[in-house]
């Protein structure tokens, strides 16, 4: 079973996963978009734990994960450039712990996420840019759809003759914005860089 | 490198370093630490993980070359900025320690 969810606190995240367990679904894989995948499983009670940190190399990934499954955890999923990484309890003396022993430590997974966050917004600001020049050098305006079809007398057309010509031409309308979706998934990292911020600054002052 | 500017050590940085003395791998620092602390300081692994990776970007400890290493197990040591950075803490351990013991 797949499920699209977005958490930007991974503690909701955790207690999502634990509550899916308990309804008999154990996660198998996270992949990009925010899929979880799932499979059925007899429902228990789990102690999922998430991490968030992104590799540079296979093998420091490698250490990474060893360093877990010798201090009594299981990971279950998580690639070098995944970001989020998922563990389980391997032994019963890890059942009820927490992959981190100290506050600052655990809150500096939100730093890591919003550093990378902020990373995506970078990347969309120049695309924008583009955006704009695109659109005034060719004559289409990003805030009225009408003028993303270049097609001569194309709304004047009917019936058939107009739905083949969009359909035509709907490829390259599609090229043409593509610097505008870019800009919303910008403007997406953004506000969830300000969510995770703010987790990050509230779990450094809990307690 | 001002080290005072990393003063006073958290007490699970202070253990880590006080294991890597000698060269030793995530689980043999988690060990060592729990050993020293008779049980009372367990460091868990992410939060160890993230220690690693702040001491060696500071220089403090850095990744040796052990014989029969196993690749998936890193091994670290302390640098001689980290010794020294060691060495001024437990001065300044030591001179609370005077201090509280002359007063109390």
């Amino acid at each position: 079973m797949k499920k699209i969810k977005a958490f930007v606190d991974m503690e909701k995240e955790e207690a999502y996963l634990n509550t899916m367990a308990q309804k008999g679904w154990a996660l198998v894989k996270y992949s990009a978009f925010s899929v979880y995948t799932f499979r059925k499983i007899q429902p228990t009670s789990s102690n999922y734990r998430v991490d968030y940190r992104a590799f540079r190399y296979k093998e420091d990934l490698e250490e990474y994960k060893a360093m877990f499954e010798d201090s009594g955890w299981v990971h279950v999923c998580g690639s070098r450039r995944s970001g989020s990484q998922y563990f389980l309890p391997k032994t019963d003396a890890t059942q009820d712990e927490d992959i981190f022993s100290d506050l600052a430590s655990k809150a500096a997974r939100y730093k890591r996420w919003y550093r990378s966050a902020l990373g995506g917004v970078l990347i969309s600001i120049p695309l924008f840019a583009v955006a704009i020049a695109n659109g005034k050098l060719f004559g289409y305006s990003y805030f009225d759809p009408s003028t993303w079809f270049l097609t001569p007398g194309l709304w004047e057309k009917s019936g058939s003759d107009f739905w083949s010509a969009f359909f035509l031409e709907l490829p390259f309308v599609i090229l043409r914005i593509l610097p505008l979706l870019m800009m919303f998934v910008g403007v997406l990292y953004a506000i969830l860089s300000v969510k995770a911020y703010r987790i990050y600054k509230k779990s450094l002052n809990k307690n | 490198m001002n080290l005072n500017k990393l003063l006073p050590l958290s007490e699970t940085t202070f253990y880590i370093m006080l294991s890597l003395r000698e060269p030793l791998h995530g689980y043999a620092i988690m060990q060592n630490v729990e050993a020293l602390s008779n049980g009372k300081v367990r460091i868990a692994a992410g939060t160890l993980y993230g220690a690693i990776e702040n001491l060696t970007k500071q220089m403090m400890i850095k990744e040796v070359e052990v014989e029969n290493q196993d690749k998936r197990r890193r091994v670290y040591a302390l640098t001689s900025y980290g010794k020294k950075l060691l060495a001024s803490e437990i001065e300044r351990l030591k001179h609370l320690i005077a201090i509280s013991s002359d007063l109390l």
